[in-house]
């Protein structure tokens, strides 16, 4: 009877995970006939690197709305590309779309939405109350810490405004004048004059008033393209070809993929050039069928010139246009999202498994850990692969990897001493670091940015970073097996002496462990420091941090061969280990922009507080409450 | 006696040390957000004790502001720690290779803590600013300053005599007569502020203390200009500049007053920016003389020149990929200057100083360097590959102590419920 129950259940679980697999896997439905996917996949410059246009509507959305979908007028979800491809090509249709998101109920009011439960608001709604706004954003204090719930609020709302604007008609013009040209220009109209204009330069009309005419005309253009240019958020046209020369070739496309040789350039800077007499790229016309087929709904013609300009990005960015399909097919395929899911099960079953069934469900845990590991592993490796960095290259990315170490050294333990322990304490720490990084991302807009300079050293990147994380990763499982522990203890024949013992044992040998990587990552990024810096130890806080690990683990490990302090008391400390590395990693960036008044008020800074706080309560009740009086072994 | 030395090699006293080395670190990081770096590290790293004040900007600060710690310093801590060390490694050795690791680790922290000491006693750090084109033969400290008076009769531009005096803020406040024989005068400091703000009387707030009026200052910039000197709170916030100010009465060799000057840091003529000042100059017995008072002076065996600054983005971003700052080195007997390139992660070492990239200014066309003198600096490498030496001896030691502990037992029950 067990037997079935325990293959039903295994069944069961693998039907789950099947199809989560598969609803990662399967392809995003756009809800429209034209190829959007092919639209999607067309590379362009943005923010430093060469990235699929999938991409800058995801990480733009993000930045505006905290999420990269939204939901249009009839209720239905709608992908970040679906925004994208409405804004360049049919504006008026993207002004409905509800991506702001405003939160503070005074901003609200602006609108006249006090008591309004939405959250999300579109160009529309804003659009009437500009004046307002604008008047608003004057008084947002310039330092961001001097700024309140309000003044943050406004400041987001200003930043996705300026992100609107600036990803509008970067790749057609947009009509110069509406109530003259409503419809997108075809290929003979504004570019046509434009490309005139540039020829004639040299050529001023014999007729006076012509010319007077003419030069006016040249200069409102060269204003209005200066201002587009000014504020482009993508290139996605070709500065030169391949040698070296201007444009010639119709459909030409960027030469090459490294953002460095500068070869891409923003539309209003190749408007201005054609207005100097630079010959347009033909990359600008096919960009303006496309445009006026996704308007008409002409599916034969959209399809085939998106297809035009993928192949010719296929041919002249060989192995990087690669890079960027895969980005593409991997902002689909999400597969930290699919990890967290599957982390989130395991520990669920991990726990359970001490309340009943563990010979059922401890293996089915290990495995599901391994499952989310694996994808944990793929999605590592494909930044890795697409950024040409080391793992750990900001704060989302760190998130990321301190998961990824936690999982790995929870298979090694797990592999050893089949207890679930480590399945259990591997796993929450896995769900909790890719939550953390979920969260992250709204922040930090485009997670594989470029480099800045001092940071852009892949040797440092590869030896100090990583060392130092997978410190914080050790510190952070030893913390979680010291609340199993703890918990476990305190109730009736949950721990015997022989998990006891094995349990102990882990938290001593992944706290020697956090000690070894702690120190040596320290001490490397102090060398990095004296390398670049010209000092080894500047008492900056992120250094700080760091050295308080090293401080306490050597502390606990002093304590214990001192005999200062029992199983007990050494996983209470493990537990204040925890609020050290939470400290070191997010508190200290904290410090940064000021512990100062309003500061305060950050979500993230009250996540740490109640993460400390939670770790502080668990430390005092296991003072509180006794192991129970059936254990054998002595605990205090 | 001997109850001392148990005392002074017990893991107790590691413990403890370790904890409140701990405490140092936090409340040393959490005072940066109100003092700055700079002035964190006097107060706590480099003292014997430090008291922690309730921060003002905190809330519930009307409730706490009596809160007050007392955190042991770096001063206490780290020799304790070195006694502790040395103690217990005296009390407990024995030769055995299953403690060589234990061994090893703490003679690489204790050459790390001795190391560290070593170079906050003997580290240098300077600034030099160049704009482009400039060259210049020595390097200025960060914080200190002196009063110079400098002699501008020279046969050729560079070659003026300079008398300085180093600023000490505790001793000018008995208002010092500065001497020195090669001068026909004297200088005696009248006051001295660490910071003040100076500016036209027009714009001055109501109301302001005015030092200038008070010591009557009647020569130099700030009575030609009709300026008010107004002593100011230093600030340790980032970025903030501090200007520090003396006022001078000269005195003749019988002690008659000459006059009365407002020397001040912020007529620096040094950095890039600031330029509205001229020097202040004086006649004196037919001689031309200067007076300023500016950050100290360092000078080095070769003069440096800026000849072109870099600050690349990365295109449609301001994210820089690359500084860098293209110098020529011009040594004293030698015909062709040493060309090289200072950038991130690549300075420039010279005669025992090292020369980082570290700030530009004026719309990229000057350059800031760091240059810093450290001779411990190898210490903490050396200390670094030991530490981790036996670290990592001892750990796969344990590791493997571990298995083999393990393979021994039996395989681990597991229960059914």
């Amino acid at each position: 009877m067990k037997f079935s129950v325990r293959y039903v259940f295994y069944a069961a679980l693998a039907l789950l995970v099947g199809a989560l697999l598969v609803r990662h896997f399967k392809p995003v439905d756009y809800h429209s006939d034209l190829n959007l996917t092919g639209f999607g996949a067309i590379p362009v410059q943005s923010s430093g690197r060469i990235m699929p246009i999938d991409s800058v509507a995801r990480i733009n959305m993000v930045l505006m709305a905290q999420k990269d979908h939204y939901t249009n007028a009839e209720g239905e979800r709608r992908e970040a590309l679906n925004w994208l491809a409405d804004l360049w090509f049919d504006p008026a249709k993207a002004a409905e779309a509800t991506i702001f998101r405003i939160d503070h109920p005074d901003i609200k009011g602006i609108l006249h939405a006090e008591g309004d439960k939405k959250k999300y608001f579109s160009l529309l709604d804003i659009m009437p109350h500009m004046q307002t706004l604008q008047e608003q954003f004057e008084l947002i204090a310039p330092e961001a810490q001097q700024r309140d719930a309000y003044q943050k609020g406004l400041a987001k709302l200003q930043n996705a405004l300026h992100i609107y604007d600036s990803l509008s008609g970067q790749v057609v013009t947009p009509p110069l004048m509406p109530p003259l040209n409503e419809d997108f220009p075809n290929p003979s109209s504004i570019y046509e004059l434009v490309q005139g204009l540039g020829r004639a330069k040299d050529h001023a009309p014999a007729d006076e008033n012509l010319a007077v005419s003419v030069q006016q005309m040249r200069q409102a253009l060269q204003i209005y393209y200066s201002q587009l240019a000014n504020q482009q958020l993508i290139q996605a046209f070709p500065a030169r070809n391949a040698s070296g020369a201007p444009v010639q070739r119709e459909g030409d496309v960027p030469s090459s993929a490294d953002v460095k040789a500068d070869s891409w350039r923003s539309l209003g800077g190749v408007m201005l050039a054609a207005l100097e007499g630079e010959r347009l790229p033909g990359s600008v016309m096919q960009w303006a069928v496309v445009a006026r087929a996704y308007k008409n709904h002409s599916v034969e013609q959209f399809d085939s010139q998106v297809r035009i300009i993928n192949e010719q990005y296929r041919d002249k960015l060989g192995s990087s246009g690669g890079k960027v399909q895969f980005e593409f097919f991997l902002n689909r395929l999400n597969p930290f999202l699919f990890s967290e899911i599957v982390y989130l099960l395991a520990f669920i079953i991990a726990a359970l498994s001490w309340v009943f069934m563990p010979k059922t469900l401890r293996p089915a845990a290990y495995i599901l850990m391994i499952v989310a590991f694996l994808m944990h592993t793929y999605g590592l490796g494909a930044r890795i692969y697409i950024q040409e960095r080391p793992p750990v290259t900001s704060l989302y990315s760190s998130a990321i990897f301190i998961g990824w170490f936690v999982i790995l050294l929870c298979w090694f333990i797990e592999d050893r001493f089949r207890y679930g322990f480590a399945s259990a304490a591997g796993s929450a720490i896995g769900y909790a670091t890719l939550i953390i990084a979920a969260h992250l991302t709204k922040q930090e807009g485009d997670t594989m940015g470029p480099m800045r300079a001092v940071l852009d050293s892949n040797f440092w990147l590869a030896t100090h970073v990583p060392t130092v994380t997978i410190g914080y990763s050790a510190t952070f499982l030893a913390g979680f097996l010291a609340i199993i522990y703890l918990v476990l203890a305190r109730i009736p024949g949950r721990l015997d002496p022989r998990s006891e013992k094995a349990l102990r044992g882990m938290v001593y040998g992944v706290t020697g462990f956090a000690l070894l990587f702690s120190f040596t990552g320290t001490v490397l990024g102090g060398i990095w420091a004296d390398q670049s810096w010209g000092r080894f130890w500047g008492w900056d806080p992120k250094e700080n941090g760091a050295l308080m690990i090293v401080l306490w683990t050597a502390t606990m490990l002093h304590a214990r061969w001192g005999r200062l302090v029992g199983p007990t008391g050494f996983m209470q400390m493990a537990l204040v280990g925890n609020i050290i590395t939470a400290w070191s990693w997010f508190g200290t960036n904290m410090l940064g922009v000021g512990l100062h008044s309003y500061g305060f008020m950050d979500k993230a800074f009250w996540n740490l507080m109640y993460f400390i706080a939670s770790q502080i309560i668990l430390i005092v009740l296991a003072s509180f409450i006794r192991p129970r009086p059936e254990h054998p072994v002595r605990l205090t | 006696m001997k109850s001392l030395t148990k005392f002074f090699s017990s893991l107790q006293l590691t413990v403890i040390l370790l904890i409140a080395s701990l405490a140092l670190v936090f409340f040393g990081t959490l005072d940066q957000a109100q003092y700055g770096i700079y002035h964190t590290q006097n107060l706590y790293f480099e003292h014997v004790v430090a008291i922690w004040h309730y921060p003002e900007q905190w809330p519930g600060h009307e409730f706490f502001s009596w809160l007050q710690l007392p955190i042991p310093g770096g001063y206490l801590i780290g020799p304790l720690l070195v006694i502790n060390l040395a103690f217990a490694h005296v009390r407990y050795f024995r030769a055995s290779w299953k403690k060589a690791g234990i061994v090893l680790i703490h003679t690489g922290v204790l050459l790390l803590l001795i190391g560290q000491l070593w170079t906050q006693i003997q580290q240098d750090e300077y600034a030099l600013w160049l704009n482009e084109g400039q060259q210049k033969n020595y390097v200025e400290h960060f914080y200190d300053t002196e009063i110079v008076v400098t002699e501008k009769n020279a046969p050729q531009e560079g070659q003026d005599h300079v008398v300085a005096w180093d600023v000490d803020p505790l001793s000018f406040r008995d208002r010092p007569v500065l001497k020195q024989a090669e001068l026909p005068f004297h200088v005696q400091v009248l006051d001295y502020f660490p910071n003040a703000a100076i500016q036209a009387k027009a714009m001055a707030p109501e109301g302001a203390t005015d030092a200038a009026a008070f010591y009557q200052v009647d020569r130099g910039i700030v009575s030609e200009r009709d300026l008010v000197v107004m002593p100011a709170r230093v600030s340790y916030q980032q970025g903030a500049e501090n200007w520090a100010t003396a006022i001078v009465e000269l005195q003749g060799p019988g002690g008659q007053a000459l006059g009365r000057w407002v020397v001040s840091e912020m007529f620096r003529q040094e950095r890039p920016m600031v330029m509205w000042f001229p020097p202040q100059r004086f006649e004196y017995n037919g001689h031309t003389y200067e007076i300023a008072l500016r950050k100290q002076r360092e000078y080095l065996p070769a003069s440096v020149e800026l000849v072109d600054f870099s600050h690349d983005r990365y295109p449609g971003t301001n994210v820089p990929y690359n500084f860098s700052s293209e110098v020529k080195l011009h040594e004293a007997g030698k015909e062709h200057p040493r060309e090289t390139l200072i950038y991130m992660n690549h300075p420039l070492r010279y005669h025992g100083l090292t020369f980082y990239q570290a700030s530009f200014g004026n719309g990229d066309t000057a350059s800031m360097f760091q240059v810093v003198h450290n001779p411990a600096q190898v210490v903490p490498y050396i200390s670094c590959i030991i530490v981790t030496i036996g670290l990592l001896f001892q750990f796969c030691l344990g590791l493997f102590q571990g298995v083999t502990r393990r393979n021994k037992a039996q395989p681990a029950p597991q229960q059914e419920a």
